[in-house]
C-alpha cells in the first residue's frame, strides 16, 4: 500500500508541470565570424536569474542543464539582439538562435530561429523568438541556449544581447522548458 | 491490501499519468519544399505522417490537419525560406506567411500572418518567419493550413524546380513547424 502511494505520488509529480524558467537583463557579447556556422556560442547563465525550477537537479557544482526523465518537452526562448555593425555600410546576413541538444559530445539545435538583418536593422535591438517547440529528450541529455553565425558576409565583433539604456525591466534573454509527457518517443530535431 | 484497493490505486495512477499529457499537436517538416508562384501568388504547404512529433488532439488524414473538438486553441508556427535568387540593388520581394483556417472554402479565414521583405544582399539568405502563439476559437472539423503568399516582387524567385526554397538555413536543421494546443 505504501509503495503504491509513493508510486502514485511519483507519477503525478513527474508528469505534472515540471518546468524551468530563466530570465535575465544582463548583456552578453559574441564574436560571430564568417564561415563558423557550426560553432555554437553558448549563453552564460546566472543562478540568480533562475525564475522557477521544478525540473533540473541543480546544486553549487552543477555546470549543465541535464534532462532528468525521458519524455516530451516543450521549449521556447527569447533573445533581444543587436548585431551592432554600425561601422559597416549596408551589412546583411542571417544569424541562428536556439536551444542546443548535446548527447555523446554531438551538438545540434533542437529548436531554433533564423534572424535576418540588413541595412534597416543592423544597428538596433530586435526581439528574436524561438516559438514553442515540442521535442523528445532522454534522461542525461544536456540542453543549452546558444547563438551561431549562420550566413554572414563580414565578421560581427560587437554583436550582443542586451537592453536599450532607456528601457527599465527589459529582458535580454529568457528560456523555458516544460515536461509535457513521460511516454516513450524518439529524438529527431529536424 | 485487497484487490479492490489495488485496482482503485492502479486506475488512479493511470488516470493521473494520462491526464498529465498535454492536449497538444506538434509537427515539423524534415524535408525541404520548393515554392512556385508562376500560377498563383499563394502556395499552401502540408505535413506528412512522418512529420508528426506529438499529437493528442488532431485528426490527421490525407495530410490534412483537422480539429476534433470545439474550443479555444493556442497556435504558433514558423518557416524558413531562401529565395535562392540574385537581383539588383533596387529590387525587393515581400513574402507573407499565414495560418489559414479552412483554405479554399467559403469559410476560409486568415488567423495570423507575418511578412518579410527581401532586399539587396538578402535574396540568397534564408529568412525566418515566426508566428508567435495566439488564441483562436475553433470548431470540430475546422482545417488548419500554413500558406506562403507573394505580396509583390520586382524579380522572380529561382525558377529551377530542383531548388527548394523552404529549406534548412546554413547552420541549423529546422525547416518548418506548427504547434496547436487546446486550452482547458
Amino acid at each position: 500500500m505504501r509503495i503504491l502511494s509513493v508510486l502514485f505520488f511519483f507519477v503525478c509529480t513527474v508528469a505534472n508541470a515540471q518546468s524551468f524558467v530563466y530570465e535575465t537583463s544582463e548583456k552578453q557579447s559574441f564574436k560571430l565570424r564568417v564561415g563558423h556556422y557550426s560553432e555554437f556560442q553558448y549563453i552564460m547563465v546566472n543562478r540568480t536569474d533562475f525564475k522557477h525550477n521544478s525540473l533540473f537537479d541543480i546544486d553549487e557544482n552543477t555546470r549543465h542543464f541535464i534532462i532528468p526523465f525521458n519524455g516530451y518537452y516543450e521549449i521556447e526562448a527569447f533573445f533581444n539582439f543587436n548585431p551592432d555593425t554600425a561601422s559597416i555600410k549596408e551589412n546583411r546576413g542571417g544569424i541562428n538562435f536556439g536551444l542546443v541538444h548535446i548527447r555523446d559530445g554531438k551538438e545540434q539545435y533542437m529548436a531554433s530561429t533564423r534572424y535576418t538583418f540588413d541595412k534597416t536593422n543592423q544597428n538596433k535591438y530586435t526581439p528574436v523568438y524561438v516559438v514553442p517547440t515540442i521535442v523528445y529528450l532522454e534522461k542525461g541529455d544536456i540542453i543549452a541556449p546558444a547563438i551561431s553565425s549562420g550566413y554572414i558576409n563580414s565578421h560581427l565583433f560587437y554583436a550582443h544581447i542586451g537592453c536599450d539604456k532607456q528601457t527599465d525591466d527589459c529582458v535580454s534573454f529568457s528560456f523555458k522548458i516544460k515536461l509535457i509527457s513521460v511516454e516513450d518517443g524518439h529524438s529527431d530535431f529536424f | 491490501m485487497d484487490i479492490r484497493t489495488f485496482f482503485s490505486l492502479f486506475m488512479l495512477m493511470v488516470f493521473c499519468g494520462t491526464s498529465a499529457q498535454e492536449s497538444t499537436f506538434y509537427a515539423r517538416s524534415n524535408r525541404s519544399i520548393p515554392l512556385d508562384f508562376s500560377e498563383s501568388n499563394r502556395q499552401c504547404v502540408s505535413f506528412t505522417e512522418r512529420d508528426i512529433v506529438y499529437n493528442k488532439i488532431i485528426r490527421f488524414e490525407e495530410n490534412k490537419i483537422q480539429i476534433q473538438q470545439d474550443g479555444l486553441y493556442e497556435i504558433n508556427a514558423f518557416v524558413n525560406i531562401n529565395l535562392g535568387s540574385y537581383a539588383t540593388r533596387h529590387d525587393s520581394l515581400q513574402l507573407r506567411f499565414s495560418v489559414i483556417k479552412n483554405p479554399n472554402t467559403s469559410s476560409e479565414e486568415k488567423l495570423a500572418e507575418t511578412t518579410y521583405m527581401y532586399r539587396f544582399g538578402n535574396f540568397d539568405v534564408a529568412a525566418g518567419f515566426q508566428i508567435r502563439p495566439f488564441h483562436v476559437t475553433l470548431r470540430r472539423e475546422d482545417e488548419i493550413c500554413l500558406c506562403i503568399t507573394k505580396d509583390f516582387g520586382t524579380f522572380d524567385i529561382n525558377s529551377n524546380d530542383k531548388y527548394h526554397h523552404i529549406i534548412t538555413p546554413t547552420g541549423m536543421p529546422q525547416i518548418m513547424g506548427l504547434r496547436i494546443k487546446k486550452e482547458d
